[in-house]
């Protein structure tokens, strides 16, 4: 039996073609950093296993590809994540106007209570930089989620922008099951139960 | 049919218990289990992407989804004799093993209704055939048989495939759907039950554990 993590957290990376998701990811988990672009294919994961608060946490990170074309699928890997970072790269106009229509995306795929955050890619590049960091900084507060700027190439922050989420993930996971001991006291039996197989939501469209 | 893995995927995709049953070294390690599961529920939310809209809409009403009852899959061997004899029998053995919460001497007697309408059912390769069943809340139970297609005479399914002319005809699936639902029914039992389990969170529970063995060792 699988008795050696006691947690696994799903996390999403989304983000324009080419805005360095991959590599974002290729230094978190192996710590290593290559010049080659190769798009990726539908998904591609990565694990990395992390310690908090004493448990062994499993974070499995959804890599999705940032082509337009891959994007039909999308819905099957948005559910049920616990986190999505959006990621953009700060010297491209365009990735950063991009987030807007990520942001819609997870609105209509994730769970509400999904945690999000923005990242800023690329930031090691500042003679080309065209999105400011206030600019960034204001949109993410105004959408309430939380920002950091990181560099793939020199590993700023990119440890940071993973752990902050999982320990995110961590608290909001044990405050919710506070949440859900007291709300069961106040109120019962509003279930749902008339289900409908899950292969058959959305069709019928068109 | 040999089991050789059993794997419980849970509806966003993530690996949550993966055993093997082969006794011999895991041939994956964890990580790579888990890419595996993941992987196969992309391809699950694929293949059912590739039917067409068409056909998806008239199979609704033009194709049997439910499975017919395949008696005592999984369960000690004692009782296929008992299958045809008489009730007093039946209860005798009914009594010496409790299946939880479950009455009777099996988890179930009806015909089901397989949920798993346009996803993949079946993997087949030289090597091994993989199976999936999936619940209606889009949890996913997968058994690896090492098998590669059992030529086992249907003399159990039979009477119910002349009936059911348009349900899957294929005996291996309805064994392996008849297997996969009771290791829903133990998840159920044993898993949902447990007060210190977090939801969609690997499975930690011994008692599950010892159940899914006992049942694929049953199959053997």
């Amino acid at each position: 039996m699988n008795s050696e993590y006691d947690y696994l957290f799903k996390l999403l990376l989304i983000g324009n073609s080419g805005v360095g998701k991959s590599c974002l990811l290729l230094r978190f988990s192996d710590d290593t950093y290559t010049n080659d672009y190769i798009s990726t294919i539908g998904v591609d994961f990565k694990i990395k296993t992390v310690e908090l608060d004493g448990k062994t946490v499993k974070l499995q990170i959804w890599d999705t590809a940032g082509q337009e074309r891959f994007r039909t699928i999308t819905s099957s890997y948005y559910r049920g994540s616990h986190g999505i970072i959006i990621v953009y790269d700060v010297t491209d106009q365009e990735s950063f106007n991009g987030v807007k229509m990520w942001l819609q995306e997870i609105d209509r795929y994730a769970t509400s209570t999904v945690l999000k955050l923005l990242v800023g890619n690329k930031c090691d590049l500042k003679d080309k930089r065209v999105v400011e960091y206030d600019v960034a900084k204001e949109f993410a507060d105004a959408n309430k989620m939380p920002f950091l700027e990181t560099s793939a190439l020199d590993s700023t922050n990119v440890e940071d922008a993973f752990l902050t989420m999982a320990r995110q993930i961590k608290e909001s996971m044990s405050q919710q099951n506070l949440n859900e001991t007291t709300q069961k006291k106040e109120d019962k039996g509003n279930v749902n139960l008339k289900g409908q197989s899950l292969t058959n939501t959305g069709g019928g469209c068109c | 049919m040999a089991i050789e893995t059993i794997l419980v995927i849970n509806k966003s995709g993530g690996l949550i218990y993966q055993r093997n049953f082969t006794g011999e070294e895991q041939k994956l390690n964890s990580n790579e289990y888990l890419i595996l599961a993941s992987t196969l529920h992309g391809v699950f939310a694929i293949a059912s992407q590739l039917t067409p809209k068409a056909i998806q809409l008239t199979q609704q009403t033009n194709i049997d989804n439910t499975v017919p009852y395949i008696p005592y899959v999984g369960m000690p061997t004692n009782k296929n004799d008992m299958r045809s004899g008489n009730s007093s029998s039946n209860k005798q053995h009914g009594t010496n093993e409790k299946l939880g919460s479950f009455k009777g001497d099996d988890f179930f007697k009806e015909p089901f209704t397989n949920w798993n309408k346009s996803g993949l059912r079946q993997l087949c390769t030289d090597q091994f055939t993989m199976f999936i069943y999936q619940t209606l809340t889009g949890l996913k139970f997968v058994a690896v048989s090492s098998s590669v297609m059992p030529q086992r005479q249907p003399n159990i399914g039979s009477g119910d495939k002349a009936d059911r002319p348009k349900s899957s005809s294929n005996l291996a699936i309805q064994i392996a759907d008849n297997f996969l639902r009771k290791v829903y029914c133990l998840y159920s039992d044993y898993v949902m039950k447990d007060p210190s389990y977090s939801m969609e969170m690997p499975i930690k529970s011994n008692l599950f554990d010892e159940k899914v063995k006992k049942m694929v060792d049953n199959l053997q």
